[in-house]
């Protein structure tokens, strides 16, 4: 019984490069942080990115239509009866869609309805705008689109007698460039200390988690402890030694409860008098350091914050402090990003990028920040990955008719967009920039990870045209784990990815829970049914509806 | 590692401690393999029968709707629909990990399509309905994971550990924090420890009974060693502090007084746990005994797993944990360090999670001002009068860094040498008492303020007082302390903590004297004597 009775097994190394310089940086900076910009920048700036992109294949693809259909720079000048095409940015009439006039005219006594799962309803109207005007898109080939506000599209038809725009084809700005696939190497080649026994691939494997949701009570959860079992090594030996490092996508933290203050803490802060005093809990905070830790000792971790962690509520989230987890904070290859976040993961051995050089520079936090610094050689073999924690992909997904619409055609939609968040700043925060648009696809990631959905579901998406050549992207919805136990396991080289679902079985408790669980998850998934199919009242649209409330409450 | 040890173990593990095993648990406790714990839970689980054991499935199961059965997967017959559209394509090949109870064994296999592995996860004495209770033990696992430094548990008990993993070198934060602290400060922290170790001694050959100074130390090298008493002890701050203050107390041979409070009030605590014992005027007897008490019984279970695990074969890792336990015997008077540092580490990073929070909220209370006065204190106490007072300017002059310092120790205290543990339990202890103004002359602001929160517990910044006479005018009530304090700088700490203590006037004379001996420069004049040296050291 000696260790050499156990085959030992190895993780295939990666590290994390530098990004090119066109890939933008997600973190907001001193010089970036103001809130006095207006939003309608990022409009400008996208319409101002995107058009171009979404000529020349419009003028391509329409080339062959019959009258040679030309293109109407303003939309307000275009000629009633006459084919041609325009350009403009979507927005979406929606009486259920929240409205940041109705949020000020509304009376704040008032509590707010619970937001919406569903904007979409039958009255929905499609705008295209640019900078002269807007006109109404009409015409059935809108249904099938999914259009959500913000998107930067190409109409071609006419104007018809009422005054909308009668719709014959759309064109998008389409998957933006992607360099060419590297070749995969074959399994192990030139690591020959690789020793693989029975054949198994030494493909490298990204671990991919989401939601994991610790609050008080869920912390010790059994399925936690066993994803930690499985990711160091402890079980399903010959699966786990394969991953190369965590990605953890948001979520990690359930929302924060404000607990009682009790009686000893009340007296202990008298001397605080008036100054407001708030007692949350700190466990979630320690379990999820003490998981990391657990995990991080084997492989590097990425975490990324989502909606419900302490890293603010507008897009781009950033860094949560990575001093906050506990010890997990020696490892040099834990490293906290930002939200969204492209990753540039390459095989083999190499330096993380995080150095000691910067860490002067910097503050303490963002010592893992310094990824885009330091220029190396640039490595033989890697993928790129955009991450974020869903909240694009949620918001877009609340447009569309759903059933027949799902979440990955919207993650598709999105890439096809060129554009990650089209919905920001309309219904989905984000940070208020003046001179870029960050969320617009600089180039096509290999793998477009989207954490916090309600269950696995991938696809690999390939394009291939004359503008940009060939392109293709893995997307990877990642369930939340605190719901389903699954984790994804994505293959560096081959893009593929699986599901490796934690549960247990015949305990009655557990049972139960799931058993709850399942049967809320299916309430939800009505309630959006309905939500759409059985239109409701459209939320107040003038101050008369909060008197109307006020009325029934009074009653 | 032979059955019969593993045996052992798991009997007294389930029957006696009741606790469920787990193939972790064993093979952490054991330094064995995990696969070789799997094996050897299962030989147990086919030798008794009156044990319940949960097994984890491995596989791939049937299809992804084909889980019916599966409690927790909701039955998407969307994701079906659609899945079925996309066929070919994306037909993902999935994985399924299922931990289930003994009796749905059977009934689970039909939730996969191949089963790779099927194995034992624990073994309990009771049957359990609630799965996270398979985990109940999780905390003590990651407590012995953290405290292999080396990583040679890891690669014993089989662990993936990926070459690719980097530990960011501590030095970068050591560097940075001996920059700006200078070699003063480190070297100021480690002859207290030996003063204080010395002054000890000192102490228990003058004038103490025998007893209690062994008692003393034994408290010392027993809180962090025992389980129970390590929880409060690392980073409990309020605990460090009356262990601390008794250190102190006991050079300025007022430790009765001092120790009396503090027993008084561990025994407060202890009450809930031990029955009250004999508990008269007489507190130091009372003590002894119940120490004595307590060790016994940690000695009747040690006995007994050294029955168990008996042969200590050199394994590390067994050995540091039996080490663990061994160590509350009695090595008191050598004062070791090494287990202490173990422990102390662990404990540090201790996952005992209410403790944690409680400690972590005590943290947040503690103002940096105040965090630094009490390494002030605590050098000046205990430290020799002229070394003493280097360091004290020191230190006093760089209160911006202090923040960060204590940053690093967090880092620290995990990393570094025994030596460092006593420092730091010695400046925490004092803080909620310490007035801070030992170092007004360098600030007025900050002088006023902390003038403020004086008379209370809390510290409250106010701005509004800006100036130095607003603040003599605002506690006419306490007119001696700011005096005392305005005077005697270094004594001030102690003196506070003694008040506090119920001490009365006797101590403060003794304090005010040692002060005297000691901070000689910096005492006269407060506020200008300081601020000079202030530019003098910085030049």
């Amino acid at each position: 019984m000696t260790d050499s009775t156990h085959p030992t097994y190895e993780r295939p190394p990666t590290y994390a490069v530098e990004l090119p310089g066109c890939i933008p940086s997600y973190e907001i900076d001193d010089a970036k942080k103001t809130y006095k910009h207006q939003y309608s920048n990022i409009y400008y700036m996208r319409l101002q990115l995107l058009r171009s992109f979404v000529q020349t294949r419009a003028k391509a693809k329409w080339k062959d239509v019959a009258g040679n259909p030309p293109y109407t720079e303003r939309v307000l000048e275009v000629n009633k009866g006459e084919l041609c095409y325009i350009i403009g940015t979507i927005y979406m009439e929606m009486p259920l869609k929240p409205n940041v006039m109705d949020d000020i005219a509304s009376d704040l006594a008032i509590p707010p309805p619970p937001p919406l799962t569903k904007f979409h309803s039958a009255e929905d109207a499609v705008m295209i705008e640019d900078e002269s005007g807007r006109i109404q898109l009409i015409g059935d080939r809108l249904k099938k689109a999914n259009l959500v506000t913000g998107v930067i599209v190409g109409a071609l038809g006419m104007e018809t007698n009422d005054g909308g725009f009668e719709v014959a084809d759309l064109c998008y700005a389409g998957m933006p460039p992607q360099e060419a696939d590297p070749d995969v190497p074959p399994p192990g080649k030139g690591e020959d200390k690789m020793d693989v026994d029975d054949g198994g691939e030494p493909h490298e494997l990204i671990a991919f988690v989401s939601g994991l949701s610790l609050d008080e009570e869920n912390c010790n959860d059994i399925n936690l402890v066993m994803l930690a079992e499985f990711l160091v090594g402890e079980m399903d030996t010959k699966t786990s030694s394969r991953i190369s490092r965590l990605v953890i996508a948001g979520n990690s933290l359930a929302p924060i409860v404000l607990l009682p203050l009790e009686e000893e803490e009340l007296d202990n802060n008298k001397a605080w008098k008036n100054q407001e005093v708030i007692n949350i809990s700190t466990v979630p905070t320690l379990q999820l350091g003490a998981f990391m830790l657990e995990v991080a000792r084997t492989m590097p971790i990425h975490l990324i914050p989502g909606p419900t962690d302490p890293s603010g509520a507008i897009l781009p989230q950033q860094r949560v402090p990575r001093g906050m987890f506990g010890r997990v904070h020696e490892y040099g290859t834990f490293a906290c990003e930002t939200n969204p976040v492209y990753l540039r993961i390459a095989a083999g051995e190499g330096t993380e990028s995080e150095t000691e050089t910067e860490v002067d520079t910097e503050t303490e936090a963002d010592v893992d920040g310094t990824r885009r610094k330091a220029p190396r050689p640039p490595p033989s073999f890697s993928r790129t990955f955009l991450v974020n924690s869903g909240q694009p992909l949620d918001d877009m997904y609340k447009y569309v008719l759903s059933p027949p619409t799902t979440r990955i055609e919207m993650a598709e939609n999105s890439l096809r967009w060129r554009h990650m968040a089209p919905t920001a700043p309309d219904t989905l925060w984000c940070h208020p920039y003046f001179d870029l648009e960050p969320f617009i696809l600089p180039v096509t990631p290999d793998f477009y990870v989207v954490g916090n959905q309600p269950e696995f579901s991938t696809e690999l998406i390939e394009d291939d045209d004359e503008f940009e050549g060939k392109r293709r992207c893995r997307i990877v919805l990642v369930p939340e784990f605190s719901k389903t136990g699954s984790l994804v396991l994505v293959n560096l080289r081959t893009l593929e990815a699986t599901c490796m679902r934690i549960g247990t079985k015949g305990f009655a408790v557990k049972d139960k829970k799931a058993q709850e669980l399942a049967e809320q998850r299916r309430r939800e998934k009505e309630q959006e049914v309905k939500d759409q199919t059985e239109p409701r009242e459209p939320p107040r649209k003038s101050t008369q509806m909060p008197e109307a409330l006020d009325d029934d409450e009074m009653d | 590692m032979t059955t019969e040890q593993v045996r052992d173990y798991l009997e007294k593990q389930l029957f006696i401690e009741n606790t469920v095993v787990t193939y972790r648990l064993l093979s952490r406790e054991l330094g064995i393999h995990v696969n070789d714990a799997r094996l050897e839970l299962q030989k147990y689980r086919s030798l008794r029968k009156d044990v319940h054991a949960t097994y984890v499935m491995i596989g791939t199961p049937p299809s992804r709707y084909g889980f019916d059965s599966d409690p927790f997967m909701e039955i998407d017959e969307e994701a079906a629909r659609r899945w079925a559209e996309n066929t070919g394509g994306e037909a993902v090949q999935e994985r399924l990990m299922l931990l289930v109870s003994e009796d749905e064994l059977e009934d689970s296999k039909s939730q996969f399509y191949i089963i790779d592995s099927i194995d034992v996860y624990s073994l309990s004495a009771v049957y359990l309905i609630d799965a996270d209770l398979v985990c109940k033990e999780n905390d003590r696992i990651r407590e012995l994971d953290a405290q292999d430094k080396t990583g040679e548990l890891a690669k014993k008990v089989g662990l993936i550990v990926g070459h690719h993993v980097k530990k960011r070198k501590p030095v970068k934060r050591g560097l940075k924090g001996k920059g700006k602290l200078g070699a003063t400060a480190t070297t100021s922290k480690q002859p207290t420890v030996k003063k204080d170790a010395t002054v000890k001694k000192d102490s228990t050959i003058k004038a103490e009974p025998t007893k209690t100074s062994k008692e003393l130390t034994k408290e010392k090298t027993s809180i962090p060693i025992e389980k129970k008493p390590t929880k409060a002890g690392t980073l409990d701050w309020s605990k460090a502090k009356s262990k601390a203050e008794k250190e102190k107390e006991k050079a300025d041979e007022l430790k009765a007084r001092a120790e009396k409070e503090a027993r008084e009030a561990r025994e407060k605590r202890e009450k809930d746990k031990e029955n009250p014992k004999p508990n008269q005027a007489e507190e130091k007897p009372a003590e002894a005994v119940k120490r004595g008490v307590k060790r016994k019984t940690r000695a009747i279970e040690l006995s007994d797993s050294e029955q168990s695990v008996k042969p200590p074969s050199p394994e590390p890792h067994k050995g540091a944990w039996l080490k663990g336990r061994v160590v509350v015997s009695d090595d008191e008077e050598s004062d070791e360090p090494r287990p202490r540092k173990g422990k102390g580490r662990a404990s540090a990073q201790s996952t005992d999670v209410e403790e944690l929070g409680r400690s972590v909220r005590a943290m947040m209370d503690i103002d940096d001002e105040e965090v630094e006065r009490v390494t002030k204190a605590t050098a000046a106490a205990l430290t020799k009068p002229i070394p003493k007072s280097k360091s004290k300017v020191v230190e006093s002059s760089d209160e911006e860094e202090h923040a960060e310092r204590k940053d690093e120790e967090d880092s620290m205290y995990v990393d570094d040498e025994p030596a460092e543990a006593k420092p730091k339990r010695s400046r925490k202890k004092a803080e909620k008492k310490v007035v801070p103004v030992g170092s007004n002359g360098l600030k007025k602001k900050r002088v006023v303020k902390s003038k403020m929160s004086t008379d209370e517990r809390g510290y409250i910044v106010t701005e509004d007082y800006s100036s130095y006479e607003s603040v003599d005018e605002e506690e006419p009530e306490e007119p001696e302390k700011p005096k005392k304090k305005l005077t005697s700088k270094p004594s001030e700490s102690k003196l506070k903590r003694t008040a506090s203590s119920k001490a009365t006037k006797a101590p403060s004379k003794e304090v005010k004297k040692r002060a005297s001996m000691g901070g000689s420069s910096t005492k006269p004049s407060a506020g200008q004597g300081s601020l000079m040296n202030f530019f003098g050291k910085k030049s």
